[in-house]
């Protein structure tokens, strides 16, 4: 295929969409999110006011255990909650690129989705229609948000399906999605929300129902196709394991509610919530020695049906204190954006060396900063 | 290794097994595969899908029926059990599912479902014992009698999984086979089931042959390791030797597409990632399964297929790599790899 | 819990500050109430305005066949010269037929009729079906093809011609016979659907678990695979039962059904089309009857397909 002629035609697409695309942008902005379910036994907080941003090409990954409002947070995002059962609760703002996206009509919505916002799902076999080639379901997006003419959509979505490596691109572009492997279907799926170039990009657990090896081919595309297209990604996780490499920052989910966020540096290497101690000490190591204990978890997340008004992870955290029972703890800062929510920041804390039942000693591992940069602020 | 004087419970001896999809097609799921666990140890048994290690577990608990080979367990071959003695071999040998959501029967209460097990080996056992036996049984996986009248949809993914393994001890097994116990869970509850099997074991002297496609779980649990590949065992080594010198190339990439939690460290020394997947299992060409993804397939690796040889000791692998035409090893210095 | 959003700099009692010991942590905390399928399925059901109101009107009209009679002064096969082809009154509340019988008692006993056939006959192609379909999918391999290959050519067989023949063939013709005649092809249908059924369950990990834990086939078939079905049954029996009171009234109506003085909606329906023209009341009520119920066991089976299908689960 002609190089040359295939930018004119992404230029055109550019300009038709009036894509801007400064780095730095803020490219979503979303503001105390609060989702419920409304189901028999009453209802569910899924989602319990939580903050976030995100700049152009930059990439931000949710991580925690499911059912911590992880992929409800994304879908909000991304308009896909059904409503009811769902209800994104009043106070809730989302702004993509300073335009609120809860009160955008149904057209404008059509767009965002799949134009602005695009979307990658855990399970491709579900999510690809089987009754639909591959190359069509590509072309149905590039029909629905350009001007693009029959032809034109066809070279590019052949063109979309070389960009994320498939071999043989002109014979795939005919096939159906069950005469794909597992991997195969997740590239056409990556092509699919890429196929209008969105600016933010949002997967959801990509590669958690793939082999191992496959798992590393879908990260090492995913981190060149954001580098060449400066695209924002949210990444949904629950393996902090997959995103070291990958994110640029992180933000940390319990139980609808945001413990820590920081960039992928500070998270790793200065992490300041107990909860976050044990999702890293629970990633297996390879480069240690032989058969080995490995820290856990216990118990299960708190159903989020109860009303949980101190911090939710009293009951499973190794740190406990009375006070988390009682009331929720303040967000702490500790510059750079880093934050965290828990009591063991609070100036009448006792050090972790008061806590002798700790399975992990986590101190020989962890700083815990005590006196936060910025100071305690009011949550 | 110590290997020779230890008891073996299990003997796989050139185990395959076939389905007949239909006149013409073949699956050979699982091909001449050899192994042994000692009583008492972690055999872990890694692969990519459809590499054949879950049809591998069910043969040896005579799900299917082996096609060609040899399952012995404590010496006496499983396919000859006669019934009493089979019954007995239901009693010893267990098994822990892959998918918490479908391994538990949505109609039963997780009383029902641990009880299952006791009615048919302890019929006689009074009303009041089991329930006890059941509550204890709860405890030891980290539940309580309240989830006791519990239906498996009313709990999480770690906590069905659990049940399953509750299941599977309430018959007092000596032998459990873990079919991808963890791969449907998060990493947090990976980690807790992984321990409990853990301590399990330490209690109660169980030994494992635990199933997963994950080698970084895997190493926690293990003793030894065999990994395959489309149906056969390309490498078997005690669970050191295979993270710190991978001998056969599959292996090495399994190894390095693990992702490295730390920041830091880009990636892995000599990382391979691998190009293209598995293929299909159906009328396989003749020579080595891997040669077609693998970086240093020679010719004579799509002419026959490599057999298992001890490398280092109690280190093997199936590949041309460490050893010369004529089948004898190569200094091991001389490989490069 | 007044102070929660002023928590910050304000100093706290050094008790709050304690830890927690790890026995006062309850991390495996079941926080919503105990619910089985069936008071869930219920739940859903109750949900469902229409399949509720179905629901009980079946209920009034079962209740209406049993007792009606004992509350009308008239025996159902009554004669009375003088008052034949009466309107509806307060005497006769239906009004009365060709022969001056009490139309009202009559719908009573003839709805005994219709209503036994449909419930019943569902009930024995239910039973018999879900015996095939369970042995076929349980012993696999050639059994299974055999025994499908039999439900496929009896299915073949135009099913009204069996029913014709075999009624003629009869002779007596009462609610025994009539049942036989519609059910001896109404169960192949159950059956295909049993034996799909099963055999999707056959290969889930449950079974394989009950297997490897040494439970003989008979008792998976019994506590896993049955009650694992019954859901799809009893869907299955709600919407057989109003095919089995249309079989039963058409049959009725060509006059190869019920024989007199014993009555059925169908029966009624065929006698009373003689003199439609003149006195439709006639013809209105049983058929008024029959559409009312069979409306009534569709309605009803949506709703239980709702409530019980597990795919619906949310």
């Amino acid at each position: 295929m002609d190089s040359k002629k295939l930018e004119e035609m992404q230029d055109t697409m550019q300009d038709h969409t009036n894509k801007t695309q400064n780095p730095g942008d803020i490219v979503l902005d979303v503001q105390n999110l609060q989702v419920s379910f409304h189901t028999y036994a009453g209802e569910v907080k899924a989602v319990r006011g939580i903050d976030f941003y995100l700049r152009q090409g930059e990439t931000l990954a949710f991580v925690g255990e499911s059912g911590c409002g992880k992929t409800v947070t994304a879908k909000a995002v991304m308009q896909l909650l059904k409503v009811p059962p769902a209800e994104i609760k009043p106070g809730s703002v989302i702004n993509f690129a300073g335009e609120n996206v809860l009160t955008m009509d149904k057209k404008r919505l059509r767009n965002y989705k799949g134009n602005d916002v695009g979307m990658i799902f855990q399970d491709a076999m579900t999510s690809l229609n089987p009754t639909m080639t591959c190359g069509k379901q590509i072309e149905e997006s590039l029909r629905i948000h350009t001007d693009l003419s029959k032809e034109e959509c066809k070279k590019q979505a052949i063109e979309m399906l070389r960009l994320v490596e498939i071999p043989n691109p002109e014979a795939r572009y005919r096939q159906y999605p069950h005469e794909l492997s597992g991997g195969m279907r997740q590239r056409v799926m990556i092509a699919i929300a890429l196929a209008c170039r969105p600016r933010i990009m949002i997967a959801d657990e990509p590669t958690t129902a793939l082999d191992v090896t496959i798992q590393a081919q879908i990260m090492s595309l995913l981190r060149d196709l954001k580098e060449k297209h400066n695209t924002a990604i949210i990444l949904v996780t629950h393996d902090l394991g997959v995103v070291a490499n990958f994110a640029d920052r992180i933000q940390v989910m319990y139980a609808g509610q945001v413990v820590e966020s920081g960039t992928t540096q500070d998270i790793f290497k200065n992490p300041q919530h107990p909860y976050t101690w044990a999702l890293l000490k629970s990633i297996p190591r390879v480069d240690g020695e032989g058969k080995e204990d490995l820290y856990s978890l216990y118990g299960t997340p708190p159903d989020l049906i109860l009303p949980l008004e101190g911090c939710p992870f009293t009951d499973r955290c190794d740190y406990a204190m009375q006070i988390c029972r009682e009331q929720h703890p303040a967000k702490t800062e500790f510059g750079n954006h880093h934050c965290a929510y828990c009591w063991l920041h609070h100036p009448q804390a006792p050090s972790l060396d008061a806590f002798p039942e700790a399975q992990t000693r986590f101190d020989q591992d962890f700083a815990l900063k005590k006196t936060a940069t910025t100071g305690v602020e009011e949550d | 290794m110590q290997s020779d004087n230890r008891e073996k419970i299990l003997d796989v001896q050139g185990l395959t097994q076939r389905f007949h999809l239909n006149r013409r097609q073949v699956l050979t799921a699982v091909d001449n595969v050899s192994f042994h666990i000692f009583k008492g140890e972690t055999f872990g048994l890694v692969g990519e899908s459809g590499c054949g290690k879950t049809t591998t577990g069910r043969s040896i608990l005579r799900i299917y029926e082996p096609s060609e080979g040899k399952v012995l367990y404590k010496g006496q071959d499983v396919a000859d059990l006669k019934k009493a003695e089979m019954k007995a071999f239901r009693h010893s040998a267990q098994m822990i599912f892959q998918d918490p959501y479908s391994s538990l029967d949505p109609r039963m209460t997780v009383d029902d479902i641990i009880s299952e097990g006791l009615n048919v080996h302890f019929p006689h056992m009074p009303s009041k014992d089991k329930h006890d036996r059941i509550s204890q049984l709860l405890m030891r996986v980290g539940l309580n009698s309240e989830h006791g009248a519990r239906f498996p949809h009313e709990l999480s993914g770690g906590q069905r999984q659990r049940i399953g393994i509750a299941r599977a001890l309430a018959v007092e097994p000596e032998f459990i086979v873990c079919d991808e116990p963890i791969s449907a869970l998060d990493v947090s509850i990976q980690a807790q089931i992984v321990n409990l099997l853990i301590k399990l074991q330490r209690e109660s002297g169980l030994t494992y042959l635990f199933i997963s496609h994950d080698l970084s779980m895997v190493k926690h649990i293990s003793d030894r390791i065999g990994v395959m590949y489309l149906g056969s065992l390309v490498e078997v080594s005690d669970n050191k030797q295979l993270y710190t010198r991978p001998l056969h190339p599959y292996t090495h990439a399994l190894i390095s597409a693990i992702p490295i939690p730390d920041p830091d460290k880009k990636s892995m020394e000599a990382r391979v990632e691998l190009q293209g997947e598995v293929p299909s299992p159906i009328n396989m060409p003749p020579g080595c399964k891997f040669a077609g993804r693998c970086p240093y397939a020679m010719d004579r690796c799509r002419k026959a297929e490599p057999k298992l040889k001890e490398i280092e000791p109690g280190h093997f692998t199936a590949c041309y790599l460490y050893e010369n035409e004529d089948g004898s090893l190569k200094d091991q210095s001389a490989v490069m790899f | 819990m007044s102070d929660v959003n002023t928590n910050t700099m304000a100093t706290l009692s050094p008790d709050s500050f304690k830890p927690i010991p790890a026995a006062d942590k309850s991390a495996e905390f079941m926080a919503r109430p105990k619910i089985t399928y069936w008071s869930d399925a219920w739940r859903r059901f109750k949900q469902n305005k229409v399949a509720l109101v179905a629901g009980v009107m079946l209920l009034l009209l079962i209740l209406m066949v049993i007792f009606g009679p004992m509350l009308s002064p008239y025996a159902y096969d009554a004669i009375n010269r003088d008052l034949r082809h009466a309107p509806p009154s307060t005497e006769h509340w239906f009004g009365t037929d060709e022969l001056g019988r009490d139309i009202f008692t009559r719908i009573c006993v003839g709805g005994r009729v219709s209503i036994a056939i449909g419930i019943c006959g569902a009930l024995i192609s239910a039973i018999v079906g879900t015996l095939y379909g369970a042995i076929s999918a349980f012993a696999g391999g050639a059994v299974d093809n055999i025994m499908m290959r039999i439900v496929e050519i009896l299915n073949s067989v135009p099913y009204l011609l069996v029913i014709i023949l075999l009624q003629l063939y009869l002779r007596e013709r009462n609610l025994g016979t009539m049942l036989i005649a519609l059910t001896i092809t109404g169960w192949l249908g159950s059956a295909r659907m049993v034996r799909g059924q099963l055999l999707a369950l056959k290969n889930q990990d449950f079974v394989l678990a009950a297997r490897t834990l040494g439970v003989s086939p008979m008792r998976i078939i019994l506590s896993h695979l049955i009650p694992n079905t019954m859901n799809i049954i009893i869907i299955a029996i709600t919407f057989d039962i109003p095919g089995y009171i249309f079989a039963e009234a058409f049959l009725s109506f060509i006059g190869i059904g019920i024989e007199s003085p014993m009555t059925s909606w169908g029966a009624m329906t065929s006698i009373a089309q003689q003199s439609f023209l003149f006195y439709p009341t006639e013809m209105l009520f049983p058929s008024l009857m029959i559409a009312i119920t069979m409306l009534s066991f569709v309605l009803l089976g949506d709703g239980l397909r709702d409530a019980l299908d597990p795919r619906l689960r949310d």
